[in-house]
């Protein structure tokens, strides 16, 4: 059983950073890949977890300058309450600040185990995770566990500012070099989504299995954030780029010059009024989700091929889009989607 | 900006040369008509200039590709007519008139074309303005102007130094004399109106239709006007379509703002605090279609395009207005009484009666905005740099001549000559050779120097000698050429330059036929690499 505690209230910067935990989970690791969902708010700031949760990567982000070991033993409190409980957790992720000088071995590094504590400072850690504790339980924790979990913390260093971590995220290469700006500002509605999920209080629930959690829908899906990032390098793409997409080519060669001309400008016409029609968001993601789906397809086979297999699979296309729209659309897909995904 | 590779054909024959070195080349051969002027013609064609090209040689059946490297990125330009592909890395770029290549070249930072004030409108400068600066053909040479003169004349290449030079000058004529040209337009319009109607209140004019039917001049002449007025139908569609695809882009942007505008009812409001802040708890509260940026990004590029749509109008204006001037040329040589008969015929003059109207009105508005810039310009400052900058290249530009020609009499006192001042051919050689170093040694820029020609008019070999070290001092890319004489030729006259100079040796071409059958499999591979299909 796993009862569900604390859920904090706080400012911009500590969204700021727990933004960041959740793009370090979706795109800084090595086994990032295996990461399908992130569970916002529940067990911890975030969590990130396999489609069928069946692995859970739990994060603290503490946004804090001015870190010192007792206040990071304070810290992991959330993260060793969790390792004591009845679901395991494969990692147990601390993410901060750079420290300030003298606590550590080697000061380069920006992922490091307990080990790169000088030794006094891993004592202080300990001291400040177990005062917490007894603070919060009225009980002393347990000195082995203590230190079984104390050797399994990652301490990762958040560096880099908004815009690095959404790039660090990009499946999609887009034709138009972008000012951080732009990446700020999809940072920014992430974090805004993030903190919707936040507001929902759970407090005092309890689940059986860690999949329960899901039923709460705490959670942000990696493709949800990866058709945000495209749609909206795609959006600045569709009118600013003068090279026609070459799979498209294939589609105008017949077409006389001129209405090569106007196929083009009407293909982009309906795809920036896609883009603009506030109220048909709901049938644009379920589309759009739908077509990243074949994301390998879209690489390997033809625009009108991709648009066959989703009529054929019944998909919903937005009512403003013409199937040569969508063919244009998905021809600019090919053309940024990034074989290595 | 260098040369790499060019090729020229169609289907049926075709010639590719890769053989042009970073360094000075030489394309030279035994005998005229070897395919020199040709391959030059062609290379600039590619990139975008006037089709001057030898008698005989019908360019519009053929491609043209020229490779070059600007930037230290390697651009491919595939023409045919007025359509462009150009490939850059693995990018498809496709365009259908020279004024949309010029805005990829300026846009995409390859080419410091600068802008001048055309008609009242600051324009970037039309290319083949502009390759003037580092090219000189061998055809329609002539010191008072460009050699392009037309819609661009010398007054805007002295423009484009200016803008070049980092000072753009606004107008360097007097707006009186433009209020005269308009004058004596009008006058024009209403002269041709009369005409008009004389023409049209002759009941005998049928009677000359038939008398003449078959008359073998009016045939001719008919049939030329036919042409003519086809290409004038042809840019007037062209026009007409642009200016629809302008309207549509203007409706496109008020449409999107309309739809960006969120519909009000059925939000959910808070019974208990009339608050609309609520806070969904549905997982699929989704993320908005687009965001701030996104829509703001997409109506910039929009009225960009809008504005490159109305550049691409002006230029299809002008062009049928060409046509128009052609026509009206056509008429002045035939004899009056066909001309009414071929007027009649051809219901051409009201065609031109309502054109001539829309011009006149064109360039009263032109006339406007001219003034209006004038109110702003700080004129005599940019002056000043004119005949400052221009001091300088007519400097350079006598130093150089009398390096090659320390006997010769002739004295620069502009960049271009005086109209009624004649050149002899070896005088106007040097002037071209001093002008393009001159200019070169001014602005140090980044394209080669490329002459057809470069000692025609019998310049003696110890003046060769000398410009073309000059050119290898310059260690850039230079391509020119030469027709040897015979006995030139057989003494192998370029083989001591062989060191510093790249000679290609075109004598071995059949006569008048550069193009081959063996190129064309080359041909065809370059132009499938552009996604084109290979066929007419």
């Amino acid at each position: 059983m796993y009862e569900f505690t604390t859920t904090e209230r706080n400012n911009n910067k500590a969204n700021e950073y727990e933004t960041k935990a959740m793009l370090y989970l979706f795109g800084c690791r090595k086994d990032s890949i295996n990461i399908d969902v992130f569970i916002i708010d529940c067990f911890n700031d975030v969590t990130g977890s396999t489609v069928s949760v069946d692995q859970l990567w739990d994060v603290q982000s503490k946004g804090v300058q001015s870190l010192n070991p007792q206040k990071i033993g304070t810290a992991l409190i959330t993260l060793y309450q969790n390792y004591i409980s009845d679901i395991d957790f494969e990692y147990y992720i601390l993410l901060m600040p750079k420290l300030k000088e003298m606590y550590l071995q080697d000061e380069e590094l920006s992922a490091y185990g307990i080990t790169n504590f000088i030794a006094k400072y891993v004592d202080k850690i300990r001291e400040g995770l177990s005062k917490e504790y007894l603070r919060r339980n009225k009980i002393s924790p347990d000195a082995k566990d203590i230190e079984d979990f104390l050797n399994k913390i990652e301490f990762i260093i958040a560096n880099g500012n908004k815009a690095e971590y959404v790039k660090k995220i990009t499946t999609f290469t887009s034709k138009n070099s972008l000012e951080d700006e732009f990446y700020n500002i999809i940072f920014d509605e992430i974090r805004d989504k993030q903190t919707i999920l936040k507001s929902t209080n759970i407090d005092g629930y309890t689940i059986m299995k860690p999949a329960e959690v899901l039923q709460f829908g705490k959670s942000i899906w990696k493709k949800d954030i990866d058709s945000l990032v495209i749609n909206r390098m795609l959006g600045v793409d569709i009118f600013n780029q003068r090279a026609v997409p070459i799979a498209f080519i294939d589609e105008i060669v017949t077409l006389e010059s001129e209405e090569r001309k106007d196929m083009l400008v009407d293909c982009q016409s309906e795809i920036a009024k896609m883009l603009f029609d506030k109220n048909g968001r709901m049938i644009f993601w379920k589309f759009f989700e739908k077509l990243l789906s074949h994301k390998k397809d879209i690489i390997r086979k033809t625009p009108r091929e991709i648009l066959q297999q989703i009529k054929s699979e019944k998909i919903l296309i937005p009512r403003i889009l013409s199937d040569m729209s969508v063919i244009y659309m998905i021809s600019l897909l090919k053309e940024g989607l990034k074989y290595d995904n | 900006m260098i040369i790499k590779k060019i090729a020229i054909g169609n289907i049926n024959e075709a010639f590719v040369e890769n053989r042009i070195h970073n360094g000075v080349n030489i394309i030279f051969s035994d005998d005229n008509n070897k395919g020199k002027t040709l391959i030059m013609q062609g290379m600039m064609y590619a990139l975008g200039n006037q089709p001057i090209f030898p008698k005989g040689f019908n360019y519009r059946l053929n491609f043209f590709y020229t490779k070059i490297e600007i930037k230290n990125i390697e651009i491919e330009v595939l023409r045919k007519e007025s359509s462009f592909v150009v490939k850059r890395e693995d990018q498809i770029y496709l365009f259908d008139s020279t004024t949309e290549l010029k805005h990829f070249f300026v846009d995409e930072r390859l080419m410091e074309v600068p802008s001048i004030i055309k008609d009242g409108h600051q324009v970037i400068s039309d290319l083949d303005l502009f390759y003037e600066i580092f090219f000189v053909g061998q055809d329609k040479r002539n010191p008072s102007n460009i050699i392009n003169s037309g819609y661009n004349n010398k007054k805007d290449f002295i423009n484009m130094l200016c803008s070049l030079n980092g000072y753009q000058l606004h107008d360097m004529e007097d707006e009186n004399d433009n209020q005269l040209k308009i004058k004596q337009l009008k006058a024009d319009i209403s002269a041709t109106k009369k005409l008009l109607k004389l023409i049209k209140g002759n009941s005998n004019i049928s009677g000359y239709v038939n008398k003449y039917s078959d008359n073998e001049q009016f045939t001719t002449y008919r049939s030329l006007i036919k042409s003519v007025y086809s290409t004038i139908g042809e840019y007037k569609k062209k026009r007409m379509l642009e200016l629809n695809r302008k309207e549509k882009l203007e409706s496109l942007i008020q449409e999107l703002n309309s739809l960006n505008r969120e519909i009000k009812q059925g939000n959910v409001v808070c019974a208990s605090c009339g608050s609309d802040k609520i806070i969904y708890k549905n997982r699929s509260m989704a993320f908005e279609v687009s965001n701030q940026f996104v829509r703001t990004n997409v109506l910039t590029s929009i009225r960009y395009q809008i504005e490159q749509k109305e550049e691409v109008i002006r230029e299809y204006t002008r062009e049928l207005q060409k046509g128009q001037d052609e026509l009206k040329k056509i008429l002045q040589d035939v004899p009056v009484e066909l001309h009414q008969v071929l007027l009649f015929s051809e219901t051409i003059l009201s065609e031109i009666d309502y054109d001539d109207k829309l011009i006149d009105l064109n360039a009263q508005l032109c006339e406007l905005q001219k003034k209006d810039i004038q109110l702003v310009n700080n004129e005599s400052e940019a002056k000043k740099q004119y005949s400052k900058m221009k001091q300088d290249i007519v400097v350079a530009m006598n130093i150089l001549y009398k390096e090659v020609d320390s006997l010769g009499g002739t004295v620069f006192d502009d960049i271009f000559t005086k109209k009624d001042e004649t050149y002899s051919g070896s005088e106007e050689q040097e002037y071209y050779y001093s002008r393009i170093l001159a200019i070169n040694d001014y602005f140090k820029h980044q394209y080669p120097l490329l002459i057809d020609c470069f000692r025609s008019g019998e310049i003696s070999s110890i003046k060769e000698d000398i410009m073309l070290n000059n050119y290898i001092a310059r260690k850039k890319q230079v391509i020119v050429t030469a027709t040897l004489k015979e006995e030139e030729y057989s003494a192998h006259k370029y083989d001591h330059y062989k060191k510093d100079v790249n000679i290609i040796d075109y004598s071995s071409n059949t006569s008048s036929k550069l193009l081959q059958k063996s190129y064309v499999p080359e041909l065809k591979d370059i132009i499938e690499s552009f996604n084109v299909i290979f066929d007419e």
